[in-house]
């Protein structure tokens, strides 16, 4: 079904495209929210996705392939959204300490979400698509790779540096107020 | 949390719970909406909203016009004529509350993009006519400046850039395509003659190199990036000022931290340059002033100018997106507002003799490239502005402020053409004086000016020709070379360039395929020889009796060839590595491998077949070894995808670097600089 909308896309039949869209925003909205963290930019990341994967559709050669190329490009506007947000002055914002004492498993549950939420902040774009790509989307590493447009052996290392800097981003968290900054990225 | 499991599963656990929150309603249909209008919607032309009032459609319109009937054509006028007078009578300006349709005529013209078709109108929008896309029944074949941004006219105004079917055009002032190069995100060089584009990831082709065109569409170089490194998220790069670099944003895989590195490439090949990241020339922001002589960049959120060599720096605002006005005397940028300040903006112009800041259009909203550029009397601004419907419109607006007006509604991208016959005075570079900074910049901060370019000799007499900086390269003749950079022009005829320096006292053999040096071979020579591969590459089995016959190794493909080579009798061959990219042999997209071997020390030649010592031979042109001990590094490259040995096609070409027993150490170095130096590619 996919394949013969892709192929049909190809030819320049834009109801295909337009079912490919809506069929794929939903992922693409939600990877691109976690890498981003704002779905305003999230929106505008998924469009500029989709806009150029309408514009470039014929440079999809193997139309099985369509959805990784779609999450390419995806991740390659999240980036884009990442440098014009850096284009702006970084400001810093009180983040209230997370450190009152746990009651019960819901607390306890909520404690962890929100510390993985401000972790998770902390990581560069770079660090937090490594992440969702794997995490999220649970791709193959080649895959990932090819998603991320990087080479295997930097994917993999990549990866591993980023859940390091998770691990030791919750761990500071847990010991120490926070004062982080905050990029908007 | 403590173990890597999981760590693991509360990871995915809590994104799969970040990510499911509800997807909002209206982002959904915002951005599939913004998708749907991007199909051709010919209509628009004449549709209310629209700021075109006249009729006239251009005889270039493609087939079935603008896609108006000709009822449409006549009701277009009469209902904008409708509209006019519905403002007029509510005492309301259109939407930002400008002037419409007064004013003197811009001169130059207007290139936008509206639908996925390219327009040039008059510089104030009106008598648009119609220059690439199709809205063909069935087919939408999108023509687009979506990835040239600033980069569409070129500075001089005589052509312009767009995307079609899959390549970039090179348009005349008329709209008349008189070129096509590769597609990807392209910019023009400051004097107008060429057109970097680079590499870009609309697709899975990795092509890691910066490629050249001239005017004619022809490729003059073909850069990789330095080994080992990749490009920089989305940064791709730019012209230097003087337009004989380009400036490159990379990052090196293989070390941590995600750091961005700028790197200056040459376009004559010569040595790349690491840029230091506290340089304007490091700024992704770039932008040249039309004389040359002062750039204008934004680093950390802060706008500056300075002397395009780097010196004299000052510091002007908080801000972005910087632009030179066509008389070099103001800067406008962009000021982003809030702390969101992603689609907010102030447009400000500075005033760089005297400091002042003036805010041209305050607080609008804008797509995210939000697209300014000056008019060629410098007295005006286009600006983009999102409007309520989430589509973007061109707008211009007096460089004072006010009589704001709608050029293009719906079209998101647009550029002025400048125009020659406008008088453009340019004030001295200000070296002193600094401009008093608008508060709350900073004072004007000195940074080390960017290294002198190291002198890359060339022999060319075209090398101080702006226009043509880099193809009149000297093709080696036989005999002597003055110390330099040349190219052999299609190696064997497989239409292979290969470029390379050579220091003094080299020369080019009589084979026609050679660079030699001191006495040529045993005891103490050197050569680099060069052999293409449009024929099958016939590898002897061994070198002393070559008459038996080529190795049972297929060599039909560059592994076939280097093992080989390898398995030749004696070689003392180290093990075959991939030398895709190396600094020392050419280029990122080319495969290929490397083989050292060496000549039995023990050999003697007139035991060997006709007494000759024969590896292989290329093209009929048998490669006969001088003697014992002589070491040779053969490299053996693939050419566009068409390996070595490739029977049709440009074929590959196979580098050989030859030494001897006493090769003097200064010699080998030489063979070593000349090796970094060469470069492949088509040019010419």
């Amino acid at each position: 079904m996919q394949r013969d909308l892709v192929n049909r896309a190809r030819t320049g039949d834009r109801e295909a495209f337009s079912q490919l869209a809506a069929g794929a925003f939903d992922q693409l909205f939600r990877t691109a929210r976690l890498i981003v963290r704002d779905d305003d930019r999230a929106a505008d990341a998924v469009q500029e996705a989709l806009l150029s994967a309408w514009l470039h559709i014929g440079a999809v050669k193997d139309p099985d392939r369509f959805e990784a190329w779609l999450r390419r490009l995806l991740v390659h506007a999240c980036y884009r959204e990442a440098r014009r947000a850096g284009r702006r002055r970084v400001m810093e914002i009180e983040i209230t300490p997370l450190d009152a004492p746990v009651g019960d498993d819901v607390q306890r549950a909520t404690a962890v979400r929100d510390e993985l939420d401000r972790g998770f902040r902390r990581l560069s774009i770079d660090q937090r698509a490594v992440l969702v790509v794997h995490h999220y989307l649970g791709l193959p590493d080649e895959e990932a790779a090819v998603v991320l447009d990087i080479p295997l052996g930097t994917y993999k290392s990549r990866l591993n540096r980023a859940t390091i800097a998770m691990r030791a981003a919750l761990e500071a968290d847990s010991r120490t107020p926070v004062r982080t900054q905050e990029s908007v990225a | 949390m403590t173990t890597n499991d999981t760590f693991d599963a509360t990871l995915s656990s809590w994104l799969d719970d970040k990510a499911s929150a509800p997807v909002a309603r209206e982002d959904r249909e915002r951005v599939l909406e913004a998708i749907v209008t991007r199909q051709p919607r010919p209509a628009r032309l004449a549709s209310l909203g629209s700021h075109w009032i006249s009729e006239r459609v251009s005889a270039r319109t493609r087939p079935g016009g603008l896609g108006m009937s000709l009822p449409a054509l006549r009701i277009a006028p009469a209902l904008l004529l409708l509209l006019l007078l519905a403002l007029a009578l509510l005492g309301t300006a259109a939407l930002i509350g400008g002037q419409l349709l007064d004013g003197p005529r811009e001169p130059g013209r207007l290139a936008f993009e509206l639908d996925g078709s390219i327009y040039l109108a008059d510089a104030d929008g009106r008598n648009p006519n119609w220059v690439a896309g199709s809205a063909a029944a069935g087919r939408y074949d999108p023509a687009a400046f979506f990835l040239l941004r600033e980069s569409i006219w070129a500075p001089d105004g005589r052509h312009f850039l767009y995307h079609e079917n899959a390549a970039t055009h090179i348009s005349d002032a008329d709209g008349r395509s008189v070129a096509s190069i590769a597609a990807g995100t392209a910019s023009w060089s400051p004097d107008s003659s060429l057109v970097a584009v680079w590499p870009h990831s609309m697709t899975f082709t990795v092509d890691a190199r910066i490629r050249i065109f001239n005017l004619d569409g022809v490729e003059v170089a073909a850069l990789p990036y330095p080994t080992g490194y990749v490009l920089f998220r989305e940064n791709l790069g730019s012209w230097a000022p003087e337009g004989r670099s380009v400036l490159l944003q990379l990052t090196r895989p293989d070390v941590p931290g995600d750091i961005r590195e700028v790197v200056e490439l040459p376009i004559d090949g010569s040595a790349p340059r690491q840029v230091p990241l506290d340089s304007p020339l490091a700024s992704t922001d770039l932008n040249v002033a039309r004389d040359g002589t002062r750039i204008a960049y934004s680093s950390d959120g802060d706008v500056f100018w300075a002397n395009s060599d780097g010196s004299g720096i000052r510091n002007l605002d908080v801000g972005f997106n910087p632009v030179w006005s066509p008389n070099g005397a103001e800067i406008a940028y962009l000021h982003g507002l809030g702390p969101e300040g992603i689609t907010s903006y102030d447009l400000r112009v500075i005033d760089v003799a005297s400091g002042a800041v003036r805010t041209v259009v305050a607080d609008f909203k804008s797509d995210p490239w939000p697209n300014i550029a000056w008019s060629a009397r410098s007295d005006r601004l286009l600006f983009t502005v999102l409007g309520e419907q989430d589509t973007t419109s061109l707008w211009s607006v007096g460089a004072n402020g006010g009589a704001q007006r709608l050029l293009v509604k719906d079209a998101p991208i647009g550029a002025w053409q400048w125009v020659a016959e406008v008088p453009i005075e340019s004030p001295p570079p200000a070296t002193t004086s600094p401009a008093a900074p608008p508060s709350p910049a900073s004072s004007p901060a000195e940074i080390p000016s960017p290294t002198p370019r190291s002198p890359v000799p060339s022999p060319s007499p075209a090398s101080s020709s702006s226009t043509t900086p880099f193809i009149a390269d000297v093709i080696p003749a036989v005999g002597a070379l003055a110390p330099g950079t040349y190219t052999y022009a299609k190696v064997d005829r497989v239409g292979v360039n290969v470029r390379f320096t050579v220091p003094g006292g080299w020369s080019w053999d009589w084979d026609g395929r050679s660079l030699r040096k001191d006495g040529v071979g045993l005891p103490a020579g050197a050569a680099i020889t060069f052999f293409g591969g449009a024929v099958q590459v016939e590898v002897f089995a061994d070198p002393c009796h070559w008459t038996e016959g080529p190795s049972a190794v297929p060599t039909n493909t560059i592994d076939g060839v280097v093992a080989a080579l390898a398995g030749q009798p004696s070689r003392s061959p180290t093990v075959p590595t991939e030398r895709r990219a190396s600094g020392l042999i050419v280029t990122d997209l080319w495969p290929g491998k490397m083989v050292d071997l060496t000549v039995p020390s023990e050999l003697d030649l007139a035991s060997c077949d006709e007494g000759e010592y024969r590896s292989w031979s290329v093209a009929g042109v048998s490669r006969s070894h001088e003697g014992p001990g002589q070491r040779d590094r053969v490299w053996v490259i693939d050419v566009d995808g068409i390996d070595a040995t490739g029977q049709s096609g440009p074929g590959g070409i196979i580098i050989d670097a030859s030494s001897f027993p006493n090769t003097s150490p200064t010699v080998m170095a030489e063979i070593d600089a000349i090796l970094d130096s060469i470069r492949l590619g088509h040019w010419g």
